[in-house]
């Protein structure tokens, strides 16, 4: 009984450590679509965060292309989120680059921020440009690290 | 075989396009979930002049003395109000209370014709959107009415449940992630819309049944023995 008790111990243990060493190896915010998520919590409530975005998307010579309000689209469902709205965000100039160097950038750009509320906070996130770009072509990836520059910045300055 | 002749051509073409106008606005949901065109460009080019041409019917009927077809679309409407109120009284407890629906069918409708879908309903969309579920409900009314005239309120039921037979068949349940008959939701999907359409009918049948007498059903009307054509016997 006792040894049995052992070899269960001995198991979990094991068991235990291999999976807290999976979760170590594993980046942590991989998405399954390979891309890195990347995330804030804003020190603004909901609409300030909104409001701080579209300013600061602005502020970085960028432009909003499209809004959804998955808050609002889901309540017909009968599903109250507290808060949750994308961004489509992109730029004539940099869109028309790289449309030119490759017309399948169009199921990537516009790029998408996402703004949403969770326990209590705001939170504003996005899939890294360049790892999306990436995705599509390799070559894309170095424009795509000129967006993660600018998507960071936004970033920072909408949750500040 | 009798010899028959038309009575009333005049009444009866109005009544064809007056039945026609009725029946947009249940078709442009099931055409745009089929994917033969947005619900906002089949409302702007469809429902909205079928409206008109109903309105225009409706006025028309007492100048011209189409007596059947006036008294017929004044029944339609009340009838069609009163049976949508019933509907939603079932619709709107299965989806609060049992979630048993996929979505809110009339705020769904408005984001779609209003083009609003990305950013929810508003109070304009909602507008649109009942308005078009009541105009929905109006024209069955209007189109039971017309064509079996004022049989016994009991007949409205076999009508109601080949609707609903028909829109749980129809791409509109496939679009809304429910599937064919609610098969990839809920089993009280299929109750909570043959409920709805009971109590749709309950509703229409009552009324119609105290409505005044219209003259028969729509072939028994202008359809008429040869003897009787210039008698005015119906």
């Amino acid at each position: 009984m006792t040894r049995t008790r052992h070899a269960f111990r001995h198991f979990a243990g094991l068991a235990a450590g291999t999976l807290l060493l999976s979760a170590l190896a594993l980046p942590p915010a991989l998405g399954a679509t390979g891309a890195t998520f990347v995330r804030a919590r804003s020190s603004h409530g909901f609409s300030g965060t909104i409001s701080a975005l579209k300013k600061s998307i602005s502020g970085h010579g960028m432009m909003v292309m499209g809004h959804v309000n998955q808050a609002k689209v889901l309540s017909m469902t009968g599903l109250h989120l507290k808060g949750g709205e994308s961004f489509l965000v992109g730029n004539p100039r940099v869109g028309k680059k790289l449309f030119r160097m490759n017309p399948a950038v169009g199921a990537v750009l516009p790029l998408r921020m996402y703004v949403w509320e969770h326990g209590g906070h705001t939170w504003v996130g996005y899939f890294e440009p360049s790892e999306l770009l990436d995705g599509i072509n390799p070559r894309l990836a170095k424009p795509g690290q000129m967006m993660d520059k600018k998507f960071k910045a936004i970033l920072t300055d909408a949750t500040r | 075989m009798t010899d028959t002749r038309l009575r009333n051509p005049g009444e009866l073409l109005a009544t064809l396009v007056a039945l026609a106008a009725a029946s947009v606005s249940p078709l442009i949901f099931v055409a745009a979930a089929a994917g033969y065109s947005s619900m906002h460009d089949l409302g702007m080019h469809a429902l909205i002049p079928a409206l008109a041409v109903w309105f225009a019917i409706a006025v028309l009927s007492r100048p011209m003395g189409w007596s059947r077809l006036g008294r017929g679309l004044a029944i339609g409407f009340l009838a069609g109000i009163a049976a949508t109120v019933a509907l939603e009284i079932v619709r709107i407890t299965g989806f609060r209370a049992f979630d048993s629906m996929p979505g809110s069918m009339p705020e769904l409708m408005g984001v779609l014709l209003t083009n609003h879908f990305m950013l929810g309903p508003d109070l304009w969309s909602n507008v649109v959107g009942w308005a078009d579920h009541f105009a929905n409900g109006v024209g069955f009314a209007t189109i039971f009415v017309l064509v079996f005239g004022r049989p016994r309120a009991w007949t409205a039921i076999p009508y109601t449940l080949a609707i609903a037979v028909v829109f749980m068949s129809s791409p509109v349940v496939r679009v809304m992630g429910a599937g064919y008959f609610g098969a990839n939701y809920d089993p009280g999907f299929v109750v909570t819309v043959l409920l709805a359409h009971i109590a749709f009918a309950l509703a229409l049948g009552n009324v119609v049944a105290r409505g005044p007498a219209l003259q028969g059903p729509i072939w028994r009307h202008y359809l008429v023995p040869a003897r009787q054509a210039g008698t005015g016997v119906a």
